[in-house]
This record gives C-alpha cells, sequence and structure tokens, in this order.
C-alpha cells in the first residue's frame, strides 16, 4: 500500500477511534429514534384518523345527550345550552381532527426533510426494500413528497416502481469491477455529469440479473443524479414496453439528442442544462439491457453518458 | 431489571451485577462487536471483557445509561482487536470500507504542523454533530459508530438505500470542511 494510502487509513482509524468520544446524549437520541416517527403515525393517522374524528365526534354527542337525560328536572335552558356547547365542541374537535392530522402529517414530512433531497427529477415509488408498505393503504412516501418532479411526469415504472434500487442482493463495488461484469459491464458509463461529484457504485453480479447503479451529486450536494443499467433479458417486459409507448424509453438506434430535449426540462437558472428521466435500450445476442438516466445536465453530457 | 438495580449489584459487587449486565445488554453489546469484528468468536470475547471492564469501572462510575455505557466499553475492545489483528494487512471487509469512506473526511494539512491531540478531536467531532440535523447525525452515528452497514440503516429508519448513501456522502464532506476549518490535523 502506498505510503499516502496508508497514512490516510491511519488518519480514518484515528477519527473511528475517536468517535467512542460521541456524546451520550447523540447516542441515546440515536437509539431511541422511533420508526414510528417516520412512518407508522402517518399510517396509523390515515388509516385510522377519519374514523377516529367520527368517533368522538359521537362520542361528545352521545354523552351530551345522555347527561341531558340525567338532568331531567334541570331549567331545560341551561341544558339546552350545555348540549349546544357540546355540541359546537364536538363540531369543533370533528373540524380541527383532520387539521390536526395533517399538520401532524406535515410536521413529520419536514423533520425527515434532509437539505440533500433526491433531485425533483427523481419521482420516486415505493423501494422495493419496503414491500411491507406496499400492503398499506395509500401512503404517501414522505421522500417522495420532497422529490416533486420537475420533469413532465412519465407513467412507466420499473420492476422496483420509480426507485433506484437494483433487484437483487445489491452489493458495493468499484467502477472498475461494474465494467467487468458480462453482459452490462459495456454499458456503464465511462464520464458522469461536469456537474456531478461521484458519490458511489453498486451492482447485482447475479448470472442473467446484472445490474449497476452510479450515484452522483451535483457540486453543492443537493440533487441526486443516477444510472441504472440493467440486463432485463431476453423478452421486453411490459414496464419497459410502457416506457417505451411513452416516448420516455427508446431503442438505441434511434437514441438522439432530439430526444433528450424531448424528455428533459430546462433547469431553472442554467438554460443549458436539463432535467430528465429517460432510458435507452441496447440489444445484444441474448440480452437486452436497459441504460436508464435520472439527473440533470446539458444534452451533450446526457448523450455521452448514454452512448 | 431496571438499569438502576443492576447499578446496584455493581456497587454491591455483587457478582449477578454481569449475569443481569448479560441478559438485558448482551445482544446489544454483540452486536456492536459484529459489526466490527465479523466474527462469532472473536464477538463472543469482547462481550465477556466487556462484563470485566464494566466490573473495574463500576464503581467509582454511575452511568447514566448504562447500555450506551457498555456499549461504549465494547466499540473500544472491539475496535481495539481489529487495529490489532489488520494493523499490518488490508483485507476485505465492512470495517475497511468504513475506513475508507472515513478516510475521506480527513482534512489536508501540511506534514510539519502537530496532530490535534485525543481530547480536542472528541470535542471537535460532537461539535460537528451538535451542528446535524437530527436524521443526519443519526444516520452518521450508526454508519461510523455502530459500523452498521449501509442497508441496515436503510431498513431501520425506512430510508431508501440511495438516500442513505447520499446523506452519508454529504455529510462527510461537511466533516472534512468543518475539520479543515478548525484546523485540524489528524
Amino acid at each position: 500500500m502506498s505510503e499516502q494510502l496508508n497514512e490516510k487509513r491511519n488518519e480514518a482509524i484515528r477519527l473511528f477511534g475517536a468517535m467512542s468520544g460521541v456524546e451520550e446524549e447523540y447516542l441515546a437520541a440515536c437509539e431511541d429514534y422511533k420508526k414510528a416517527k417516520s412512518k407508522g403515525v402517518i399510517v396509523f393517522m390515515q388509516k385510522y384518523g377519519k374514523g377516529m374524528a367520527a368517533v368522538l365526534c359521537l362520542a361528545v354527542l352521545g354523552a351530551g345527550f345522555v347527561s341531558m337525560q340525567q338532568v331531567a328536572n334541570s331549567d331545560k335552558a341551561a341544558v339546552d345550552m350545555d348540549f349546544a356547547m357540546n355540541a359546537a365542541t364536538a363540531s369543533q374537535e370533528c373540524a380541527e381532527e383532520p387539521r390536526a392530522e395533517a399538520e401532524m402529517e406535515e410536521s413529520l414530512r419536514e423533520e425527515l426533510m434532509t437539505d440533500g433531497a433526491i433531485s425533483n427529477s427523481a419521482v420516486s415509488g415505493t423501494a422495493s426494500e419496503n414491500k411491507e408498505i406496499s400492503a398499506e393503504p395509500e401512503m404517501p412516501n414522505p421522500e417522495s413528497i420532497m422529490q416533486e418532479s420537475s420533469v413532465p411526469a412519465k407513467d412507466y415504472v420499473d420492476e422496483n416502481g420509480r426507485g433506484d434500487d437494483l433487484k437483487g442482493i445489491e452489493e458495493e463495488m468499484t467502477l472498475e469491477a461494474a465494467k467487468e461484469l458480462a453482459v452490462v459491464g459495456e454499458y456503464v458509463p465511462d464520464s458522469w455529469p461536469e456537474n456531478g461529484v461521484f458519490v458511489d457504485v453498486s451492482g447485482v453480479r447475479e448470472t442473467g440479473a446484472e445490474s449497476v447503479k452510479i450515484l452522483w451529486m451535483d457540486n453543492d450536494m443537493q440533487e441526486v443524479f443516477v444510472v441504472k443499467v440493467e440486463n432485463i433479458g431476453e423478452d421486453l417486459p411490459e414496464w419497459v414496453q410502457e416506457g417505451i409507448r411513452q416516448d420516455c424509453v427508446v431503442q438505441r438506434d434511434e437514441f438522439s439528442k432530439e430526444f433528450i430535449v424531448m424528455n428533459g426540462k430546462a433547469s431553472s437558472g442554467n438554460a443549458d442544462i436539463v432535467e430528465t428521466d429517460i432510458g435507452v435500450l441496447h440489444e445484444n445476442s441474448s440480452n437486452y439491457v436497459l441504460v436508464r438516466f435520472r439527473g440533470k445536465g446539458t444534452v451533450e453530457q446526457i448523450w455521452e453518458l448514454l452512448q | 431489571m431496571k438499569d438502576t438495580e443492576i447499578l446496584d449489584l455493581y456497587w454491591q459487587r455483587n457478582e449477578r451485577a454481569i449475569e443481569e449486565s448479560q441478559k438485558s445488554y448482551g445482544n446489544y453489546c454483540y452486536s456492536i462487536a459484529f459489526h466490527i469484528l465479523h466474527t462469532k468468536e472473536d464477538s463472543e470475547e469482547c462481550v465477556n471483557d466487556t462484563w470485566m471492564k464494566a466490573w473495574n469501572a463500576i464503581p467509582p462510575n454511575r452511568p447514566n445509561r448504562l447500555e450506551l455505557f457498555l456499549g461504549t466499553i465494547t466499540r473500544n475492545l472491539s475496535f481495539d482487536r481489529w487495529k490489532h489483528k489488520n494493523a499490518m494487512k488490508r483485507g476485505n471487509g465492512e470495517m475497511e470500507a468504513t475506513l475508507d469512506e472515513l478516510a475521506e473526511c480527513v482534512p489536508s494539512a501540511f506534514s510539519t504542523e502537530e496532530a490535534v491531540e485525543e481530547a480536542e478531536l472528541k470535542r471537535l467531532i460532537n461539535c460537528f454533530l451538535g451542528m446535524l440535523k437530527e436524521q443526519e447525525r443519526n444516520v452518521f452515528l450508526r454508519r461510523y459508530w455502530y459500523a452498521e452497514e449501509v442497508s441496515e440503516i436503510a431498513k431501520r429508519y425506512d430510508m431508501k438505500l440511495n438516500t442513505v448513501k447520499t446523506t452519508l456522502f454529504r455529510v462527510r464532506g461537511k466533516l472534512k470542511v468543518y475539520l479543515e476549518q478548525e484546523g485540524v490535523v489528524l
């Protein structure tokens, strides 16, 4: 190992060791951070919130009615006033319930928001590892709410939803190792957007299901760009066919800079940069390989990436 | 058994303290050790050593949160063992990946400068952590204190893999900038 690398490693070891001095309150918060804060409460309120509000209204109205019955000889006007007040309170509570629910959801979403939210051009869907979420009714993914796409919405989705997760056992790898994969390696890009900082490469090595994902962030570290290279087999699955129908997936020999322009949206603040989410379909002797780009770049950069 | 009761056993020099610590926090400490060492035998040895260290440390210590006190002991023991076993070689494994990532945080510095002292480095790390948002801090600690894998962190916090990776990437960048601004030499 070179001396410089050795030195860096020793320094990293020192940093890791120094992490043992982290204050107890930070570790405690880490231990106590509840999953319910991220999703469970939202799911519960969405699923049962309206029902709970209705039950609450009925309970309060019922309590008001019972109290009226019990005070049979009381002044009728006073009882009527109590009932009206209870009803008014119940109505107010019923009205406030959805507001409180919405406020709670909003504050939970805000807590989840980071300043490095996925690029607006990334329309996310349910992540493949969160398969249990798909069983929960209509729960918006807080991250997808942050990532409201400015790219014209496309309906085509891949098998993993519109997320970037790879199908199979995803492992970290070097760019060199990714380029050596038998089927998809030759399609792994050599370059990346000039406005991008390389973050990570991961891939799936499983024969017949190879795939690679490359992540970049922009220089401001606010947005994420992704290229996915996937072996999708001998036949085109329905979701790819849908992408072709929607004109956001194109065969390699039809891929052009005009296609990028057609599927892109000019980025605010820089007319040369477009945001896009497109796929280029390559066909070798026995397989289709889809190279998909989601992010920002100049038309020229994206063209070079997806060649 | 509650922490206060376990601590009382330590203070009473009642050896049941070890047994109760094992019951309450054995798995927790083992998890910390295994994330660093990745072998069952070494991890178990570190956990056993943790009880011995705790026995010698309590009293006079009376930690507020026994779990974290024990976890920190385990972490230190495990990392020392890892360093001893891996000092001269560079293999594969999660710790290597973790250290490679942390190497990105090492500030550039002139070699003539004095390295910062341990206590000061710890203080600076805590200052830095205090500046982070809670989720960023939690993800960072999960990766670089607990040495958890990125996929584990994503699952734990119901986050997407990409989001965890980019969060870590961003925070590492911030840490490097922070240490450079503080004039830290490691």
